[in-house]
C-alpha cells in the first residue's frame, strides 16, 4: 500500500483522533474499525506520539545557563569580557585593570611635570594641581604638591572613576541595577562548577589566583577557575584542591575579590 | 516562578515591585534600554527555546549557540515586534529560523557533521542523549527526517503548541503544518522500524 492511496482517507480526522483532540470520537472510531489502512495510520501516529511525548524536559544546566548569559552580555557589550576556562574558543583576553590607567596616569604626570617647569614659583605648583584636583573633585587639602607616585595613583583613581560606567565587567556595566545572588544560587553554581570543572592548575586565571591569594581564609591550592555572571555580577568560581580533585569552591566578585561564597562541604558525592 | 522573582528580588527604584510583568511590557522596557528587563525575558523563555533548539539541532552545544543567537536577535529587533502574536511565538519563530540558518551553514561546510547526519553518534551527542533521557532510536529518527518536518513535530508533538501557534511560528498555513506532521510521523514510524504498518 503506498501513500497515495491514503489520500482518500480522512487523515485529519485520524490524526486528531490519535492526538486526543476530538470531543466526539464516534466517527473516528468507526472509520478506524472499518478500514484497515486507517487503523494502521492511527497506530503509527499513536506510536510516534507516545514515543515523542515520553521525552523528559530538557532544561539547561546551571553552568550552561551561566555560559549563555555571559555570552549574550559579552556580545551586547563589545569589549566586555567574561572569560571561561570551559569555553576556550570564546575566551576573551583579559588584561590587568592597571593596564588601562597607566597610559593616562603617565600622560597626566608628564602634563603636570611640564606645567610645573613652565610656571615659576610655589604658586605654579599649586596652580598645576588645581586642574587635577578639579577634575577629581577632591577636597581643598589636595592642593598640596604630589609626588610622582601619588600623582599616578590619583590619576588612576580619577580615571577609574571616570571609566566606571564602562568598566569591563557586566556587573559594573549594570551598576545601579545590581542584583545580589542568593546563597542557594551561589551554592548551585559552585556545585555545578565543582562537578564540571577539571582540576588543572595551569588553567587557573591570574585574576582568580590573585583573589585566592588575597583571601586569608582560602584553604588549598587553586586548581580550576571560571568566570561567570551570577545575577548580573561578574564572579570568579575557583576550585581548590589538588591536581586530582577539586575539594572546595570559592566564589569571588571579579571587581574586588570580595568573597561571595565559600563551599563548606569539601567533596562532591 | 521566574515572573514572581522579578518583583521579589528587584532592587527598589529599578523595576516596579510587582508579582508579574507581562512580556510585552518587559520588551517595551528593553527598547528603552533596560537590560534587566531583557535579562528577565531571557530567564522566562530560555528553557523552552533551548528545548526547541536542542531537538532541532540535536547537540547541546549547537543548541546553546542557537539560543544565544536567538536572544541577540530578540534584543536587536525588540523595536520591530509588532505585537500581532504572542511574544513567545515571536521568540520561537526566531529560534526556529536561527536553527534553520545554522543547519544551512553546516551543510555548506562539508567538514562539519550535519545535524541530520546518519554518521555514528559522537560522544557529545551521546552525552546529550543521556542528559535528556531520549530514546536513542527516536533521537536518530528525528535527526533523519527533514528539518521542516522535524520542526513541526518538535513544536506540536514535543512542546505541545497548538497548530495555530506552530503555523504562526513557522509562517506557513495550518494545513501545511498538518501535512508536515502527518508526513513527519510517517517517516518517523518508518525509521523506528514499523514500515510494514504503513502498507
Amino acid at each position: 500500500m503506498n501513500e497515495s492511496m491514503h489520500q482518500n482517507h480522512d487523515l485529519d480526522l485520524i490524526a486528531a483522533f490519535a492526538e486526543d483532540r476530538l470531543d466526539d470520537t464516534a466517527l473516528a472510531e468507526a472509520r478506524v474499525a472499518a478500514c484497515g489502512e486507517c487503523a494502521q495510520i492511527f497506530r503509527s501516529h499513536r506510536t510516534v506520539l507516545q514515543a515523542v511525548r515520553l521525552q523528559a524536559p530538557v532544561p539547561m544546566s546551571d553552568l550552561e545557563r551561566h555560559r549563555l548569559h555571559a555570552s549574550v552580555w559579552d556580545s551586547l557589550q563589545p569589549g566586555v569580557s567574561s572569560s571561561s576556562t570551559a569555553t576556550p574558543a570564546k575566551k576573551a583576553a583579559r588584561t590587568p585593570w592597571w593596564y588601562r590607567v597607566v597610559p593616562v596616569a603617565a600622560a597626566l604626570v608628564v602634563v603636570v611635570g611640564i606645567g610645573a617647569n613652565l610656571l615659576p614659583g610655589g604658586d605654579t605648583a599649586s596652580g598645576g594641581f588645581e586642574t587635577v584636583s578639579d577634575t577629581a573633585g577632591g577636597p581643598a587639602d589636595a592642593y598640596r604638591p604630589l609626588g610622582a607616585d601619588e600623582a599616578q595613583a590619583g590619576a588612576a583613581e580619577t580615571t577609574a572613576a571616570a571609566d566606571a560606567p564602562y568598566a569591563d565587567t557586566t556587573a559594573a556595566a549594570a551598576s545601579g541595577t545590581e542584583m545580589m545572588a542568593s546563597e542557594a544560587e551561589l551554592e548551585d553554581a559552585a556545585e555545578d562548577f565543582q562537578q564540571a570543572a577539571v582540576a588543572d592548575p595551569a588553567e587557573v586565571a591570574d585574576e582568580a589566583r590573585a583573589c585566592v591569594d588575597a583571601d586569608p581564609a582560602a584553604e588549598g591550592t587553586p586548581v580550576a577557575s571560571e568566570s561567570a555572571i551570577i545575577e548580573e555580577e561578574a564572579v570568579w568560581l575557583v576550585g581548590l584542591g589538588t591536581s586530582e580533585e577539586i575539594t572546595s569552591v570559592n566564589i569571588y566578585a571579579e571587581a574586588d575579590c570580595e568573597v561571595r561564597y565559600r563551599s563548606e562541604d569539601a567533596s562532591v558525592e | 516562578m521566574q515572573q514572581e522573582s522579578l518583583g521579589a528580588t528587584g532592587p527598589a527604584g529599578s523595576l516596579p515591585i510587582v508579582t508579574e510583568v507581562q512580556d510585552r511590557d518587559l520588551l517595551t522596557m528593553v527598547t528603552s534600554g533596560d537590560r534587566r528587563a531583557f535579562d528577565e525575558l531571557m530567564r522566562r523563555h530560555e528553557d523552552r527555546v533551548f528545548g526547541i533548539c536542542l531537538r532541532i539541532m540535536r547537540s547541546r552545544e549547537a543548541a546553546l549557540d542557537a539560543v544565544q543567537d536567538t536572544f541577540l536577535t530578540v534584543f536587536r529587533k525588540a523595536d520591530q515586534f509588532r505585537g500581532d502574536s504572542a511574544f513567545s511565538t515571536w521568540v520561537y519563530r526566531i529560534a526556529v529560523n536561527t536553527c534553520y540558518d545554522q543547519i544551512r551553514k553546516s551543510k555548506r561546510r562539508p567538514s562539519d557533521p550535519l545535524p541530520e547526519s546518519h554518521d555514528p553518534v559522537d560522544p557529545s551527542a551521546e552525552e546529550a542523549i543521556a542528559a535528556v533521557e531520549l530514546r536513542p532510536d527516536l533521537v536518530a529518527a528525528l535527526a533523519q527526517i527533514p528539518a521542516d518536518f522535524r520542526a513541526a513535530i518538535v513544536l506540536v508533538d514535543v512542546e505541545g503548541l497548538s497548530l495555530t501557534e506552530a503555523s504562526s511560528i513557522l509562517e506557513v498555513a495550518e494545513g501545511t503544518i498538518k501535512s508536515r506532521l502527518h508526513r513527519g510521523r510517517h517517516r518517523l514510524a518508518e525509521i523506528l522500524g514499523n514500515p510494514s504498518e504503513w502498507g
